[in-house]
């Protein structure tokens, strides 16, 4: 009879405690869903923040080859100019070279000048 | 003699005058002739800027610097001729002198220059072709008319070189492709050829 009372008690107290186990596993799994929504939401804001991340690199990008080619275009523009006006000035020093030359030439002889006039007239004859 | 006679016979008279003067044929002969009078036979007839180079003296366009007028070389034999309208200059390639029938007083090209000049001392060349026509106008002297056509063959030839003027605008025409002139001038002898 009191093995028997042990046993009743002891099936009761498995009886209580799978009560207990099956109710933590209810509230486990609400977690767990819970925890997983959590998760996928964070990742698709991850994503989404990395997406933005590249797109803003992928435009800072651009704008530094775009700042690079016009720092090249001006120094070639700014090193032809350089260019351009040595040029000049060397041209503008051979004009008043040939300049000082022919009145030189002019001073020296005279008749030179005045044959000018017919050399220009047999060119274009 | 009725005076119906006399009116008849001073009609024959003067009808025979009216024909003698335009009978006369001039000469010319062969030697260095003076150009002057030069200008364009019409309105821009002048592209290739030619005919102050046959004045004398000669007014340089550009820099109104004046000089004396270039000679021109004239052949006659017999109802032939030859104009050379550039005397000493080099022809490069091709008839820098130009053949002339003679007709009484009336002088006609029966084969114009045709030659490569290049502006000496540059790389300029050019072709020009020159045809002339003209009268016999006193013994010794000429009116004529030249025609020019020129094309730059190569080289640089621009404003400075061969004086050529836009002829609508009368300014300098530093692209010279091609040209021509059409223009007239006098001629009078001055000695025998140099």
């Amino acid at each position: 009879m009191k093995k028997l009372a042990v046993v009743v008690a002891f099936a009761g107290l498995l009886a209580g405690c799978n009560q207990q186990a099956v109710t933590d596993l209810a509230a486990c799994k609400v977690d767990l869903t819970k925890l997983q929504a959590e998760a996928s939401a964070a990742k698709v804001a991850a994503d989404a923040k990395i997406a933005s991340l590249e797109q803003t690199s992928a435009a800072l990008q651009a704008k530094v080859t775009e700042f690079e080619n016009a720092a090249a275009a001006a120094a070639a523009e700014a090193q032809a100019k350089v260019d351009a006006g040595k040029a000049k000035v060397a041209a503008k020093v051979t004009a008043v070279k040939k300049a000082a030359a022919a009145a030189d030439a002019v001073v020296a002889n005279p008749t030179k000048a005045t044959t000018t006039t017919q050399q220009k007239a047999r060119s274009v004859r | 003699m009725t005076i119906g006679k006399i009116f008849a016979v001073l009609a024959v008279a003067a009808l025979a005058a009216c024909g003698s003067t335009s009978d006369t044929v001039f000469t010319a002969t062969t030697g260095s002739y003076r150009t002057f009078s030069a200008g364009a036979s019409s309105a821009n007839s002048d592209g290739c800027n030619v005919a102050w180079a046959f004045n004398d003296p000669m007014i340089d366009p550009f820099t109104a610097a004046s000089d004396p007028g270039l000679p021109i070389d004239v052949t006659i034999t017999g109802t032939t001729g030859i104009i050379d309208l550039d005397p000493g200059v080099t022809a490069v390639g091709g008839t820098r002198t130009i053949a002339v029938a003679i007709n009484s007083n009336a002088i006609s090209t029966s084969a114009g220059s045709n030659w490569e000049k290049n502006i000496s001392g540059t790389d300029c060349n050019y072709d020009q072709t020159v045809s002339v026509t003209g009268d016999i106008t006193a013994n010794d002297e000429l009116a004529l008319t030249a025609s020019y056509t020129k094309t730059r063959k190569s080289g640089t030839c621009t404003l400075g070189l061969l004086y050529i003027r836009d002829p609508a605008t009368s300014a300098g025409n530093d692209s010279f492709t091609s040209c021509t002139s059409t223009i007239h001038f006098l001629a009078t002898r001055t000695g025998p050829l140099p």
